[in-house]
C-alpha cells in the first residue's frame, strides 16, 4: 500500500495539506476545467524523461569463507569485522608413551591451534588445546537455498623418515562446540585414507562451526618413529 | 417540520459541508520532468552488508550505493509553493528500501519501495532545480539473481 512519509526536516509545512496516495486524479465534473489544465501540463512535461533508472549488478555474490585451525578476521563478524586469509597450517598430534603403544586406548591429539573463539562473535567455542575450531560461511544470492560442501583430500598414511607408515583411518574426531545446539555442521568422523571424504556442509547464508577433538585408535604396534601427514580441507560452493 | 425532518436537515447540510470543503482543491500528482538527471554510476554495484551471515540463520541483505546528479524541471510551478516527492514504485525483483542525502535543496529520508516522500516544500525561484542526491538501495540477497534495473521518479503534488 503507498504512503506518504514527511521528512522530519520539513515538519513545518502544513500537514492537512498532505494527502495520500502517489496516483491521485480528480475526475469529477465539477473539476473539469483544472482536470483540463493538468492534461495541458503533462502534455508539455511528455517530451522529457519523467524517471531515472540505475542498474543494480551483485558485486561478489558468491562468497565463501573457510576457517580450520586458526584464520582471521579484522574483528568480530558482529562488529563489523571483515574475513582476511590466513596461510597458516596447525597440527593435531600426540605422543606416545612406549609402555602406552597399542594397547587399544584411543589416545587423544592436541593442536597447536591458538583459534578457541568464533569469529562471529568472539564467544570461546572450542576448548583448547583438544580442539580444532572449523567453521566458515557462504554467501550466494537467489532465493533457492544451496548447501557447499567442505571435503578433506587424505592420504593413504602418515609416514616417518625411515618410510614406515601408519593408515590415516586410525585417526578419528568428535565435533562439539560450547553451548551449542543442533547437529554439528561438521559432524565426527574418521579419516578415509587415500581419497577424498565429505567432512560436512553449509547452508547457504548461515555461519557454521565445530570442534573437532582427534584421536588416534592406538590399535596396533608401529615401528617407532615421528609419523606426520597432511589433510588439506576444500570448501566447494555450488 | 417535524423534529426528525430538521435533524435530517441538519444532516444533510453536514454532510454538504464535509464533501465541499476538503474537496474543493484535491491535490493533483504530475511526475517532474527530469530530463538532464544523470546517475553517475552507470552500474552500481551491490554488496553483502555483512560479510558474514548470521549464525545458524538466514541474512542476506546486500547494499548499493549511488549518486545522482538531479536536475528537474519545475519551470510549469515557478513562483509557486512546490510540494516534491521521491517516488520508489514497487518493481522487480522485490522488496527495496533506499535512504538518501542531499547537498542542496532536498530533504533527507528513507522508504521501502511502494510509497513516496516529500523532499521539498517551498516556493520554486527558477526553473531548473538541481541537487546531488546520494542513494543508498537495500535488497535482500534472494531476490538478487542478475543485474536488474530500477527506476525512481520525482512528483509534485498541485494544490
Amino acid at each position: 500500500m503507498p504512503s506518504d512519509t514527511r521528512p522530519a526536516s520539513l515538519n513545518a509545512a502544513t500537514p492537512a495539506a498532505v494527502l495520500p496516495g502517489p496516483h491521485r486524479r480528480s475526475t469529477s465534473a465539477v473539476h473539469r476545467p483544472r482536470v483540463a489544465l493538468a492534461g495541458l501540463s503533462l502534455a508539455l512535461l511528455a517530451s522529457g524523461a519523467c524517471a531515472f533508472t540505475a542498474t543494480l549488478s551483485p558485486a561478489a555474490p558468491l562468497t565463501v569463507y573457510l576457517q580450520v585451525g586458526v584464520g582471521s578476521f579484522t574483528n568480530d563478524y558482529i562488529y563489523g569485522g571483515q574475513p582476511e586469509n590466513n596461510a597458516t597450517v596447525n597440527t593435531v598430534s600426540v605422543a606416545l608413551a612406549a609402555t602406552a603403544v597399542g594397547n587399544g586406548t584411543a589416545q587423544t591429539m592436541t593442536t597447536n591451534s591458538t583459534a578457541s573463539m568464533s569469529y562471529w562473535d568472539g564467544f570461546a567455542y572450542c576448548n583448547l588445546p583438544n580442539q580444532l575450531y572449523i567453521g566458515g560461511f557462504y554467501r550466494t544470492t537467489g532465493g533457492k537455498a544451496t548447501t557447499a560442501q567442505v571435503t578433506a583430500q587424505v592420504p593413504a598414511a602418515l609416514t616417518d623418515s625411515a618410510g614406515h607408515s601408519l593408515p590415516f583411518s586410525t585417526i578419528s574426531w568428535s565435533s562439539s562446540g560450547n553451548l551449542d545446539t543442533g547437529a554439528e555442521p561438521f559432524p565426527a568422523g574418521t579419516f578415509a585414507a587415500g581419497g577424498a571424504q565429505s567432512v560436512g556442509s553449509m547452508a547457504s547464508n548461515t555461519w557454521n562451526e565445530s570442534c573437532w577433538t582427534f584421536a588416534y585408535a592406538n590399535k596396533t604396534v608401529p615401528a617407532a618413529g615421528t609419523f606426520t601427514g597432511v589433510v588439506l580441507y576444500t570448501l566447494s560452493a555450488p | 417540520m417535524s423534529r426528525s425532518g430538521r435533524m435530517r436537515l441538519a444532516g444533510g447540510i453536514a454532510l454538504i459541508a464535509w464533501l465541499v470543503l476538503p474537496g474543493a482543491v484535491p491535490a493533483r500528482t504530475v511526475v517532474i520532468d527530469d530530463a538532464g538527471t544523470s546517475v553517475l554510476e552507470p552500474l552500481v554495484a551491490l554488496r553483502w552488508k555483512n560479510a558474514a551471515p548470521a549464525r545458524g540463520a538466514h541474512n542476506d541483505q546486500m547494499v548499493g550505493f549511488m549518486t545522482v546528479r538531479l536536475r528537474l524541471n519545475v519551470a510549469p510551478w515557478m513562483h509557486r509553493t512546490a510540494r516534491i516527492y521521491l517516488s520508489l514504485p514497487q518493481q522487480p525483483p522485490g522488496p527495496m528500501q533506499v535512504s538518501w542525502t542531499a547537498q542542496q535543496h532536498l530533504a533527507q529520508g528513507e522508504m521501502q519501495s511502494g510509497n513516496r516522500v516529500l523532499v521539498y516544500v517551498g516556493p520554486i525561484m527558477g526553473p531548473i532545480l538541481e541537487d546531488t542526491v546520494r542513494f543508498r538501495l537495500t535488497i535482500e540477497g534472494r531476490w538478487v539473481q542478475h543485474a536488474f534495473p530500477v527506476s525512481m521518479q520525482f512528483e509534485m503534488d498541485e494544490a
